[in-house]
């Protein structure tokens, strides 16, 4: 054939692919009718536990319904929810958590008081619902509860080299010089992620000065006042004394920071409750074995974030629930959607929750402990548990300005490029200028 | 160029190459490296088997195909028009039409969205198609003009003493003469096409319709991040375009030189 | 090449049909975006909700004295200019290596071009774990220098925008190569051996005859690079995420940023619109230069 012949057929040969396309491509976007009773409940989230067991359970109980189940990235899902609500195609439950999530999408769920009045919803965390709820109106429920102002560390290390667990900086600097020497890194950290600089930020202050953080949230606080640049400045500390390693501020806490703490490269690092699934679960650490090389022999527990000042009690815990699940209000199949909610919230799907090492949203179901790889670290997750009855505040800044400042202050203070004074100044000046 | 290199010139132009050479391939061979650990090659064999890879594959096809198709379509003849033709307000129409390329993708979707959402093209291949065939027809306008400008004049004026029509000309004459840089417009519009991750992430809800790029994301979620899985469906998505570009170097090369640029 | 008088009038109406296809597409698509951002950055809005409050200028004047906007601006400008630089000057090396006697050449040829084809996120995290402390960058060079390498490249705000800008060079230098590449197989040999004769240097051959000669193919890579460089986001994002603090921070991240995680479309519109303002000066004096070589 000569080019010309050849090319022709390549044209013509597009040239139907196209039609076919055209053809597919036309049929593929109409909704699932509800035929003969059977529905469809489109599930949009970001980080959903066990899915496969929720859904297969779910769907036992519940044979008329169908879950269509989408996992998006964080980024890509906040990008993608966006159209996804405001289309005729999108999601009927979909993930959020407290914050901006809450209240820029709220507005879009279904609300959900009434649902609960009728479903027991008494038997919830309370802080699990409050944090939740957009002017008063409930627009999700709790999927799991959790809660940071910890460190896991890696307890054979600890114990082959004789190390205590450190209560507070002074300690905590004795330890890594013993730790560092012996080749490993002290505390695995991604300073890139502004959630987790955060977390530490936030377990800094709530030791310095217990509570007031929530104040300057709202506000009736000054960032530049003397505890918060305190917390600042100890933050710094933990990169100019070698707590946290050179090179964190380029890492992302997943994979990075966690992959150098599951290879046994890092005795610390700074995650919540919602760690304990995949370090202390025998299930769970096998999923995380799937993503590092080195196989993972090391026994895990955790400990309270050590106080910046020597001697002064650590930060109890923050947090509240890890994420939620709401109702599109342009959902067509509303009633399968909150079937699927009350199951997620109320029903089998807590008890997943809890099998699994994950502190149920409600408050009658227990965490599990028969699955732990070592005997020490049921006391630990029963401690955990009790805990979070006793929070002192949430994770999330829910004024996404706010929250913007202080990750960059952090950021920026962990690189060196700014002093603690001058970064406070800066957060309060955002601070100021915000209309709550 | 070198007709008689000296062997003191051989030898410092072989030490350069072999620089060059460590330097393309190092980072190639250690994104290869990172996707055989964990699990090691069953890390292409899981990639391939847990996600709807070959459906994803066949998308990805025909999207970029159809996308390339609109582009060439829209760039030749343009490019006919602004470099041959040449009516007044020509050169308003590049600048229009090259005005284009700036627009980050971000800052298109919202205006982007609802345009899709009201022609009813939301979930379908067009949704994509569309939007992908306008941001990349800027280049290939580029590029053909300045490879029609570059042709002889008498080419033209010969066709059209002869008395053939503006367009008879079109089909008969240029757009075969114009065949290398057809080569070139349809390989840097596959590629855009090919690695086009944002448009089919927002306006193709259906999984059966869904791209290749979506691959890697079956190996993340937000506390879990598979990384070496994430490089095996990289690379996997990679090789088609470089085998293609291997297999196709020469005629690319001859679009390439006879005027993608003088 | 122009058409024969007479026919004039009704030949250029129907000229205009061929610009139709292109122009609804890019018009209807791209400057319909640009409208409705135009018109969104006069909006305090979400991006959400059915209504914005209109604010008139305001994004507009909050942009002038926002620092973060200047700071971006001037990254994406170094970031432009470096790339784009050490792009054209490699691109040209490489096409002149080809060119020489050297053994592998071949393979050099194809292997330019292979990083150009991968996915940017693909490249953006290889490069994340090459040039952590304990990286195999470092290892390379401490293998090389015989001592302890260990500089976080990153995460060292001196040496984070650098970074980007070589990882950018990696792997789109191909691209100006095969361009150089193609201009250079037309120069005519006998220019080439003619200068030869003259008794130049292989150096001097390269800088007074080549490169000037090859003044088209440098125009088209300062223009598409500047507009390229302008998009550039992944690469940014997927790295170091403007970080640290906003040392790396591009124009496109923080427009995603705004945008995304602040819920402010309003004025992420606005800095779009200034976006484009940029680039629209580019491709006006892209096409003022290059019609003028053309006649």
């Amino acid at each position: 054939m000569t080019f010309r012949n050849r090319s022709r057929a390549a044209v013509s040969l597009v040239a139907l692919a196209a039609t076919a396309a055209l053809l597919a491509g036309c049929s593929g976007g109409s909704p699932a009718p509800a035929d003969g009773g059977n529905q469809t409940v489109t599930w949009w989230t970001w980080n959903a536990f066990n899915p496969d067991k929720t859904i297969a359970d779910f769907e036992a109980a519940n044979p008329n319904i169908t879950i269509d189940y989408k996992l998006y990235s964080y980024n890509d899902y906040v990008t993608a929810i966006r159209t996804g609500l405001t289309s005729n195609d999108g999601p009927d439950v979909f993930q959020v958590q407290p914050g901006e999530l809450v209240t820029n999408f709220g507005p879009l769920a279904v609300p959900l008081d009434d649902f609960l009045a009728e479903n027991g919803g008494d038997r919830i965390n309370p802080e699990g619902l409050s944090q939740l709820q957009l002017d008063g109106t409930q627009v999700a429920l709790p999927s799991y509860m959790s809660a940071a102002g910890l460190i896991y560390y890696n307890a054979s290390i600890l114990d082959e080299l004789g190390v205590a667990v450190p209560t507070d900086f002074d300690e905590w600097k004795t330890a890594c010089a013993t730790i560092e020497a012996a080749g490993y890194d002290c505390l695995a950290h991604g300073a890139k992620d502004a959630w987790v600089n955060t977390d530490v930020y936030l377990s800094l202050i709530n030791s310095i000065a217990p509570g007031d953080v929530y104040d300057a949230i709202e506000g009736k606080a000054d960032w530049t006042d003397k505890p918060f640049v305190e917390a600042m400045q100890a933050w710094s500390d933990l990169f100019t004394s070698g707590i946290i390693p050179a090179g964190a501020t380029a890492a992302a806490e997943y994979p990075d920071a966690f992959g150098a703490f599951l290879e046994k490269k890092a005795a610390f690092i700074a995650l919540g409750t919602w760690n304990t699934p995949g370090t202390m679960t025998s299930v769970g650490i096998a999923v995380s074995q799937e993503t590092v090389t080195a196989k993972i022999d090391s026994t895990y527990l955790s400990a309270p974030f050590p106080a910046p000042v020597a001697g002064d009690a650590p930060t109890g815990l923050f947090g509240g629930p890890d994420n939620g699940w709401a109702v599109s209000a342009k959902s067509d199949a509303q009633d399968a959607a909150l079937t699927f909610l009350d199951f997620l919230s109320l029903g089998g799907g807590q008890e997943i929750q809890a099998a699994g090492g994950n502190i149920p949203a409600v408050s009658d179901v227990s965490v599990a402990t028969d699955d732990v790889v070592d005997p020490r670290q049921v006391a630990d997750i029963e401690r955990q548990q009790t805990d979070l009855g006793k929070l002192i505040g949430a994770r999330q800044i829910p004024y996404g300005d706010l929250a913007t400042a202080l990750g960059e202050a952090l950021s920026a203070v962990a690189a060196g490029t700014l002093s603690p004074a001058d970064a406070m100044a800066q957060v309060q000046a955002v601070s100021a200028s915000l209309s709550r | 160029m070198f007709q008689h290199q000296k062997l003191f010139g051989r030898a410092i132009s072989q030490v350069f190459v072999i620089i060059a050479l460590a330097l393309l391939v190092a980072p190639l061979a250690m994104i290869v490296q990172t996707s055989f650990q964990g699990q090691g090659p069953e890390n292409y064999v899981i990639v391939i088997s847990t996600t709807p890879f070959l459906r994803f594959f066949l998308n990805s096809l025909v999207i970029s195909a159809v996308t390339v198709l609109l582009v060439i379509i829209c760039s030749i003849s343009s490019a006919y028009a602004i470099a041959t033709l040449r009516p007044r307000g020509s050169r308003l129409f590049m600048v229009l039409i090259l005005a284009g390329m700036a627009l980050p993708g971000i800052a298109l979707i919202v205006p982007l969205f609802y345009v899709i959402q009201a022609l009813g093209l939301l979930n379908t291949y067009w949704a994509v198609i569309v939007p992908l065939t306008a941001i990349s027809i800027p280049f290939g306008a580029l590029v053909a003009t300045n490879y029609i400008r570059a042709l002889p004049v008498e080419l033209y004026e010969a066709a059209r003493i002869d008395g053939a029509s503006n367009w008879t000309y079109f089909v008969r004459i240029l757009i075969p003469v114009a065949r290398p840089i057809i080569a070139v417009i349809t390989i840097f519009t596959f590629l855009a096409a090919w690695n086009e991750y944002t448009l089919p992430l927002i306006f193709i809800q259906n999984t059966d319709l869904q791209v290749l790029t979506q691959v890697p994301t079956y190996f993340q979620s937000q506390r879990l991040v598979d990384t070496p899985k994430i490089f095996a469906a990289g690379v996997l998505i990679s090789l088609p375009i470089v085998l293609a570009y291997v297999l196709m170097q020469r005629l690319f090369r001859e679009g390439m030189s006879a005027g993608a640029v003088k | 090449m122009s058409i024969p008088g007479g026919t004039r009038r009704r030949a250029a109406l129907s000229s205009y049909l061929y610009l139709v296809p292109a122009l609804i597409l890019v018009v209807g698509v791209v400057h319909v975006g640009i409208v409705a951002n135009i018109t969104y950055s006069t909006l305090d809005w979400n991006g959400i909700s059915p209504n914005g409050k209109p604010v008139g200028a305001d994004n507009y004047l909050k942009l002038l004295n926002d620092p973060t906007f200047w700071v971006s601006l001037r990254n994406t400008l170094v970031f432009a200019a470096a790339t784009i630089a050490l792009q054209m000057v490699f691109g040209f090396a490489l096409a002149v290596l080809v060119r020489t006697r050297a053994v592998l050449r071949g393979l050099l040829r194809t292997l330019a071009f292979v990083p150009v084809v991968l996915a940017p996120a693909v490249v953006a995290t290889s490069f994340r774990f090459l040039l952590t402390p304990d990286g195999s960058i470092n290892g390379l060079l401490s293998a090389v220098t015989g001592q302890t390498i260990d500089q976080p490249w990153l995460a060292d705000p001196s040496t984070a925008l650098l970074m980007i800008v070589l990882i950018n060079v990696w792997q789109y230098t191909g691209y100006s190569f095969l361009i150089y590449d193609a201009a250079m197989g037309q120069i005519d040999t006998s220019v080439i051996e003619a200068t030869r004769i003259d008794g130049a240097s292989t150096w001097q051959l390269l800088r007074l005859v080549v490169a000037p000669l090859l003044s088209g193919s440098h125009l088209v890579l300062i223009v598409l690079g500047v507009i390229s460089a302008l998009k550039t986001f992944d690469l940014v994002y997927l790295t170091t995420a403007g970080g640290p603090g906003t040392t790396t921070q591009v124009l496109t991240g923080y427009i995603y940023k705004q945008v995304i995680d602040q819920f402010h479309a309003g004025y992420g519109a606005a800095l779009s619109v200034a976006l484009v303002a940029i680039a629209l000066v580019f491709s006006v004096l892209q096409v003022r230069l290059s019609s003028r070589e053309a006649k």
